[in-house]
């Protein structure tokens, strides 16, 4: 064997080397599915006599970046590397309250006679009514815990017997079944529509 | 008994050998006697400078250097026994002593500022240190004076070395250039004024190769700052170079149709005259000198005004008002006052011999005699400069020429302020004679068309006016909405709606998606520098893990 059969031995293997890396691949998260999403906001029926209600999110800033984050610690976050959001959570969010609280009043509105009902829209559409409710949301993230939470704080204005300057506090949290990604944000949009319900049970009683 | 020469005798012998401990005294004073021999021989002369003050010196510490490589060290300082300077010992290395010769120069090396420039800087950090010029002299010493500046040309420049002198005050300094053609070629290096004399002597250096321009008819003078002259010429305005403007400064040349002649080879004396006019006037050695009487003022007759013939410059002013023997006659009334000229006749093409003066002499004495005549003109308006102009009058030949104080006289005419008095005269007798009545006449009626037609001019100018007005209201209105129009159409091209503004949208969403794709990349690369080449092991187990303790829920 000579040296330069020795040599290209030696450029194989280090060429292997560096093909030896394990891939990874990104994986990107919708909150929506074509099922939960604004797709079918619009097929809900809205009620002609309802009044219109703005819906208006606020996310940390920890929030408004493609990472998903999981809470390690009391204080401590964890950006995942290869698990980003598609879209922007802001109007994620959004879009995804609107549609379960138009979800939500809806089904309230087939099993009651009561006409006084609200319909929910999103910045985007045109909006000239003086009703509107502003949600805050601190935390929305699983955790080490196996949990997913969400809790926030949210303002209702222009309604009657509700002062705008007084803000309710919300938490919710699920338990995750499954490992990974995938589950929890399936548990974080089931997190949103208990959200929702929430917000319209509030809403009859205003 | 035994016989005395039975028994045996001992053998006495001086003991021959020492003991070896002696070995080690002995070697050790061979070791420092070598040492001592050492030291002597390879250690070089020890010089002393007396310099007037001490300051940056130390004892050990500082240098003797020749082009800034370090020769030697100051061993020792003290005063000297008056008490008015210092003596400095240094102790220079081996094979220096053909240095040390009786031009030898030494100063101390600090930072200084003066015309020439700034040196010395380099000491600020390093420290005074004493320089050394080697001397080119056959004598050798040891002993020296300092120098208390560094010597403007170090000893052994080629070049040559000259004295200037002027009877002007202390203008010069050392230091000060020497240009020619406004390139500086050498420095003034020493003042003294000599007391019997009352001249300021000044020794300078011309630096090679330019010292082979001054020749035994170069002529200096000074060009310091900016010289104006106002004279019978017009203005005239001369400068050095951009140093002469600050400091002081002497050119030289040779004057003008004069030959070079040969050029010196050792110290010669030169004078500085005020101006190149002034160096200019001595080429010419021999002159004829003669007196005009004027009987006007000789108010802006300096001296050194052009004496001219007909338009050709011969000569020069050389005194005014020479009444030096009785001071009364100023006081006489119908004095006149003696102007004295001199005439060259190098300057008319005669040579400058005897010979040529000879002749001129006899020129001149012939045209005086025969109507030449000398009077004042002025040569320049503007500063009321005047000057000696001789011309020839058909006048009656006259036998003998007159003499003032042993100079002859030049006959005068009448100057010009009487020349312009009689034109005006005249001028006003022909007024006289002029028919005004017919004149005022012709001017009432040609004031009465002038105003009837400036009154039309102003109808014109302000139906003009108007006219103007009314364009400029209809047109800057409509000039604005277009370019207002214009504007529009192009904010439209990046409104919100635009295909400008979607394509910048969608552009910036590509970026920003471009840069999440980069950002784990880029938290890698900072975590881990070398991951680009080897693989990072870090994989990301960090994910949201299932409840084990609590009931499972059932899926959304």
């Amino acid at each position: 064997m000579n040296n330069y059969n020795i040599l290209s031995l030696c450029l194989v293997l280090m060429l292997s080397a560096c093909s030896s890396a394990p891939k990874k691949d990104t994986h990107y998260y919708l909150l929506n599915n074509h099922v939960t999403g604004g797709s079918l906001t619009e097929n809900i029926a809205q009620s002609q006599s309802s009044e219109a209600v703005l819906i208006k999110i606020r996310l940390p800033e920890y929030l408004m970046q493609p990472n998903l984050v999981i809470q390690m610690g009391e204080h401590r976050l964890h950006y995942a590397r290869y698990h980003l959001w598609a879209e922007n959570l802001q109007p994620a969010i959004t879009k995804a309250l609107v549609f379960e609280m138009k979800k939500s009043a809806h089904s309230v509105e087939q099993g009651t006679t009561d006409k006084h009902l609200y319909h929910f829209v999103e910045r985007e559409q045109a909006f000239d009514g003086r009703k509107s409710i502003t949600l805050q949301i601190d935390h929305f993230y699983p955790d080490d815990r196996s949990k997913v939470i969400i809790s926030g704080k949210y303002w209702l204005t222009g309604f009657d017997n509700v002062s705008s300057s007084q803000s309710q506090a919300f938490y919710i949290e699920k338990v995750l079944q499954n490992d990974g990604y995938p589950h929890a944000v399936r548990q974080m949009r089931g997190l949103v529509s208990e959200l929702a319900v929430k917000l319209v049970e509030k809403l009859r009683d205003a | 008994m035994l016989d005395e020469e039975e028994i045996p005798q001992a053998e006495i012998k001086p003991v021959k050998h020492v003991s070896k401990i002696w070995f080690i005294p002995i070697a050790a004073l061979l070791i420092g006697v070598w040492m001592v021999y050492y030291t002597w021989s390879n250690q070089g002369p020890a010089i002393m400078i007396t310099f007037e003050t001490a300051e940056g010196l130390e004892i050990n510490s500082t240098k003797v250097k020749l082009r800034d490589i370090t020769i030697g060290e100051v061993i020792d300082l003290k005063l000297t026994d008056d008490f008015k300077g210092i003596e400095v010992t240094a102790r220079l290395d081996k094979n220096t002593e053909e240095l040390l010769k009786e031009d030898t120069s030494f100063w101390v090396a600090k930072p200084r500022i003066g015309a020439a420039g700034i040196s010395g800087l380099n000491t600020i950090l390093s420290g005074a240190y004493i320089e050394l010029s080697p001397g080119t002299s056959d004598e050798s010493r040891t002993e020296f004076v300092g120098l208390e500046s560094p010597p403007v040309t170090p000893i052994g420049t080629p070049g040559i070395h000259i004295t200037l002198d002027s009877d002007d005050e202390f203008a010069f300094e050392v230091g000060d250039p020497i240009i020619y053609k406004g390139l500086t070629v050498g420095r003034f290096e020493d003042v003294y004024f000599n007391f019997e004399e009352r001249i300021v002597y000044y020794n300078a250096f011309i630096r090679a190769p330019y010292h082979e321009l001054v020749t035994e008819n170069t002529r200096f003078w000074n060009v310091s700052g900016v010289r104006i002259d106002l004279k019978a010429d017009g203005i005239t305005l001369q400068t050095g170079n951009v140093e002469t403007l600050l400091t002081n400064g002497v050119t030289f040349g040779v004057p003008e149709g004069m030959p070079h002649g040969k050029s010196i080879t050792e110290r010669d004396f030169f004078t500085i005259y005020g101006s190149y006019e002034e160096a200019n006037l001595q080429r010419f050695r021999r002159s004829v000198e003669y007196v005009v009487l004027v009987s006007d003022s000789i108010r802006g007759l300096n001296v050194g005004a052009p004496v001219e013939y007909r338009g050709v410059n011969i000569g020069r002013v050389a005194a005014t008002n020479i009444h030096e023997a009785d001071h009364t006659v100023l006081l006489q009334e119908d004095i006149k006052i003696p102007v004295l000229i001199s005439m060259q006749p190098g300057r008319v093409g005669l040579p400058d011999t005897d010979d040529g003066l000879r002749g001129m002499v006899a020129q001149t004495q012939y045209w005086i005699k025969n109507g030449l005549k000398a009077s004042l003109k002025t040569g320049n308006l503007l500063t009321g400069s005047l000057y000696v102009d001789l011309q020839h009058y058909d006048d009656s030949p006259i036998d003998e020429i007159e003499r003032f104080m042993d100079f002859p006289i030049i006959p005068t005419v009448e100057d010009e302020f009487s020349q312009i008095a009689k034109s005006a005269s005249v001028l006003v007798d022909n007024l006289s004679k002029l028919p005004l009545d017919e004149l005022s006449g012709n001017a009432n009626q040609l004031i009465a068309e002038l105003t009837s037609t400036v009154k039309e001019f102003k109808n014109a100018s302000k139906g003009l006016t108007q006219l103007l007005e009314n364009t400029n209201q209809q047109d800057i209105p409509k000039q604005i909405q277009q370019a207002l129009e214009q504007i529009t159409l192009t904010t439209k091209d990046f409104s919100a709606d635009s295909a400008g503004y979607e394509e910048l949208t969608r552009s910036l969403r590509v970026l920003q998606a471009t840069m999440h794709e980069l950002k784990p990349v880029l938290q890698q690369l900072k975590n881990k520098p070398n991951s680009l080449i080897f693989s990072s092991e870090q994989d990301e187990t960090i994910e949201p893990k299932k409840s084990q303790s609590e009931t499972p829920e059932p899926s959304n």
